[in-house]
Parts: C-alpha cells; structure tokens; sequence
C-alpha cells in the first residue's frame, strides 16, 4: 500500500531539489526570471496536487513533470511575444560562461533532445526517471541521447577537456 | 565500460565543473513559494469570506446580544474577553501591526470535518461557553513548531496545523485566539458607539440600506420581511485609502436569527444574502440540466448586480460523497463582471435560490479551488 505525501515532506523534496528544477527551467526558457516563475508555479502547483501523487517514491519524477508541463506553458506564453529572447538584461549571469561552449549547443537543440539531454547530462537522472518524467519510452530517450552524444563530446574536448 | 558509457560519463564529469550561478535571491523566493502554497487555504467559513475582522467582532457580538439572549452565555463570552490583560491585548494589536501577511493561513488546507466542526464549535463558543482549556501555541518562527499541536506564528499570520485531524481542543484554541485578538483590535480602535456610527453614516453617505435589505431578502429567499423582527449592526471599515460603511441586517423570529443580509451603504449594493439552514441540507446528484441557469437566478443576478451581460458564467458545487454528488445539495450559479464575480446559491431540494454574495474574482477562485467547476 503506498502512502501519500505529507506537506513537510514535499517541501522537504522541494527544497532538496530546488537548484535542478532551477536549471532545468532556466535550460527550457532562457531566461532566469522566467525559470524562477516556472519553478513558482511548480510548488504551487505541487501543494495543489500533492494528494494525486500516489507513491512517494516517486516524487522528484512527479515534481520534475509538473516543472516541464510549467515550464512549457510559459515558453508558449513567450513564444507569443519573442521569438527567442536570451537573457539581455544581464540579470542572470546563470549560463553565460558558457556562451560558445556545450550548453549553447544543448540551449539550440530542438525542444525534444534539449530536455532528454539537459536532464541526462546536467541533472543526472537516470534514463528511466527521464522516461518517466517525460512520459516517454526508456528507447525513446536512449535514442534521443544518442543524438547528443558525440556532438557534445566533441565539443567538450574543443573547449580544452583531455580525457583520462 | 562501452565507449558510449564512457563518453556519457566524461561529459557528466565536465558538466559538473562548469560554474552555473543561481541568482542570489531563487532561495528566499522558493521558500516564500512553498509558504504561500501551504498557506493558500485562508480563512474559509462562509461568514469569514466577506467580512473584515473587526467588522466580525461586531456581527459576533451583534448575534449575542439581539440573537439567543441567552444572559449566561453572554456574561461567559464578556467575561472571557475583559479577562484579557492590557499587555496582551497590547501584543495582539503589536502583531497584526507588525505581520507581513494580509490575512491569516493554514499551513493545510482544513478537511471539511474540520471545517463543519470549526463552525459548531464557533457558535458553541459564543453561546455556550465552549472554551479552550489552553491558549494557542504561538512561535517565532517555524523552527518552533510543535508538530503535536496548531501553533500560531504572528509575522506570517500563519496557523501551523498537526498532519493529524484536529481535536475540539485545537479548534477551541483557534477560535479563542481570534475573538481575543480581534477584542483587542476593536477596543484598540477609535471606538463609536452603534448610534454614533449611525449618525454618522446620515450625515455622509444618507442610505439606510434598509429597504434594500428587505428587496434583496425577498428577491433572494423570497421571504416577506414583515414577518421578521430585523435589527442591524453597522460597520466602519477605514484603511485609510477608502472608509467603506456597512450595515449587517439579521432578521429572526423568536429571538434565532434566521436571514442575514450585507449592504454596502455608499452604493447600496448588496453584497451578501443568507440563509441559516442552507448547510444542513442533504445531498443530492448533479445532473446536465443543472447547467442550464434557472431564470429567476439569472434574474437575481441581473437586478441586484444592474448587468446583464456577463464575462463568464459556470456552476460551481462542493463535491459530496461520490463524483457527481452535491454537498448539502447546493449548487452555485458564477456570473463574472470585471474582477467581481456573483454568486448565486441554488438548492436542488427545494429548486429555489438560497444565497448571493458578491466576491473578488480572484478571491473566489482560491477559496473554491477544492469544488467541482462546471462549464457552461
């Protein structure tokens, strides 16, 4: 039988995981206001539907699910008045140190390989937590990281990593 | 390792050391994000949902004294408040002058036993000296907290419940706490007598609001007013930006209050209609016909609120027992004009209009969030 999640433990999972669902709106948007207001609506939302989740086991997967289903509705909502808006105001110096470098490449992915990838790479979950936030097929997301793959290596190692 | 397995690991690896800064303030706002969501479930009663505090203390004191006329019950709830000593009633009108928030909250939302039994203990306190053995638990921050018992924190305005359901206690505990503090705001207030404030509502505004309270009891309830003794109390609510005279109109028989009716004097606008009884009804099915708005509730809507177009219209009910059953069998009819929105209370028992309250839009949507929305 599994039980639900208590308020001070979703905020417990809130916090802990605060800086990932951060990044991964900001990897979405562009745009550090935005990723904040992303992430506001996440924990609104959460405490909102905490009673829907039913394993808590799951919970960071359900939390990062809501943050891509928030995270979209407000790239829809800038894709009405810019196209692609970077982050001019310099409010946010968040990924910058890395204009030409791997996360560029990530940020200019289509939407599809740019969340598989961001959440693989950057955030460390597991190919089937993606599978699961995303709520597409363990094949799907290997294939899609496939596609990454190689390009960012190479990149990696242009931007002066050795291996080994 | 596979040469894909190393790749994925490298890069990891190099991910990992690039400096990615998070704005400085993400932390504070997160924290003030999960505060505002726990806490999203304010004060919800249905006479809490229109009426400022201190404007509730005198309805409160206004249903004692002309309502039950139970003199027991009313020396216990009179001495229970001049018990109060200066310093505390000196901190009480400290904190809501020093707290952050608007308006109290709950760190959950309370379940809808909690909520029945929060009312019943309510009128026990007032009529029958139902007391706390207690007083609340109030904390500095929410390292404090007591996981075992509702602890207030005053600079969030914030009821901190137990995850478990609570006691007679805990809810005596809240309701105590917000007589007291409520006491000492009003006593800490200029304070003007029933008659002062009557004279002085004729000299600046010259509306009554007592034939408009008499139309919207009929209207609304259809209820002859002649068959009531009615008796009023009066409102001063002054922000400083607007003052905003109101004037609570409770019609009884046999000393119980039966009808209640809220009018705004400076318009004389109706804000609020109700029924005693309304919640102590059973429940009943909704079915697709209930979408259809009845014509005298789009009448009612029309003539009291002077529209008759509408931005939005839906149904709203609080949900019973099972998917499609109506609590206490009252649904509400929503017509939304600008930021206001309109309710109006239908009974699906005796298929005739039950209540009318005039909401901030915004305000309605948080505090029907847990009801079943149906379009139109």
């Amino acid at each position: 039988m599994t039980e639900k999640i208590t308020q001070e433990e979703l905020t417990e999972l809130i916090v802990t995981n605060k800086d990932h669902m951060f990044r991964i709106a900001f990897s979405f948007l562009h745009n550090a206001s935005y990723a904040q207001d992303a992430v506001g609506e996440t924990i609104v939302r959460a405490f909102e539907c905490r009673n829907q989740l039913r394993n808590k086991e799951s919970g960071r997967a359900w939390l990062m699910r809501i943050l891509m289903n928030e995270s979209r509705k407000l790239l829809k909502k800038q894709a009405r008045f810019v196209a692609y808006e970077r982050d001019v105001e310099g409010d946010c110096e968040v990924y910058k140190v890395d204009e030409e470098g791997v996360l560029e490449y990530v940020s200019g992915l289509p939407l599809k390989f740019r969340e598989v990838t961001f959440l693989y790479y950057f955030e460390r979950f597991s190919v089937s937590e993606i599978s699961s936030i995303l709520g597409i097929s363990q094949g799907t997301v290997k294939s899609r990281l496939s596609r990454s793959r190689d390009k960012l290596y190479n990149m990696m190692v242009k931007d002066g990593y050795h291996h080994g | 390792m596979d040469e894909n397995a190393r790749k994925d690991q490298e890069i990891k690896k190099y991910v990992e050391s690039r400096n990615f800064k998070i704005p400085d303030e993400y932390s504070e706002y997160v924290n003030s994000k999960i505060f505002q969501a726990k806490g999203d479930n304010s004060r919800k009663l249905r006479w809490y949902r229109t009426v400022p505090g201190v404007a509730m203390v005198a309805l409160a004191v206004g249903v004692l004294m002309c309502g039950f006329g139970v003199s027991a019950a009313i020396n216990l709830y009179k001495n229970r408040m001049d018990a109060l000593d200066s310093q505390e009633k000196k901190e009480y009108v400290e904190d809501v002058r020093d707290s952050n928030a608007d308006a109290d909250s709950f760190s959950r939302n309370l379940t809808d036993e909690e909520r029945e039994r929060l009312e019943v203990l309510q009128w026990e306190y007032e009529n029958n000296g139902w007391f706390p053995e207690s007083a609340l638990l109030q904390i500095e921050s929410e390292d404090d907290i007591d996981l075992n018992r509702v602890c207030f924190e005053p600079t969030r305005s914030i009821f901190y419940l137990p995850e478990r359901t609570l006691t007679d206690e805990d809810l005596l505990e809240i309701i105590d706490f917000w007589h007291a503090r409520d006491y000492s705001l009003q006593e800490n207030s200029p304070q003007l007598t029933q008659e002062e404030l009557k004279n002085e509502i004729a000299s600046d505004v010259r509306v009554t609001g007592e034939q408009e309270a008499d139309e919207a009891l009929k209207k609304v309830l259809g209820v002859e007013p002649e068959n009531f003794e009615m008796t009023v109390e009066y409102a001063k609510i002054d922000d400083g930006i607007d003052k905003i005279y109101v004037a609570y109109y409770h019609y009884a028989k046999k000393g119980e209050i039966i009808y209640n009716v809220e009018i705004e004097l400076d318009g004389a606008d109706v804000c609020m209609v109700s029924y005693a009884d309304e919640y102590d009804a059973d429940e009943v099915r909704f079915n697709n016909d209930n979408k259809c708005i009845p014509d005298e509730v789009n009448n009612l809507a029309q003539s009291l609120y002077g529209r008759e177009s509408w931005d939005d219209q839906f149904v709203t009910y609080r949900q019973g027992s099972g998917d499609t059953m109506v609590k206490n069998g009252v649904i509400s009819y929503c017509f939304v004009a600008g930021d206001r929105l309109i309710e109006v209370d239908y009974s699906l028992i005796s298929t005739s209009c039950c209540g009318y309250i005039v909401y901030d839009s915004e305000l309605y949507k948080d505090l029907t969030k847990e009801w079943v929305k149906v379009l139109m």
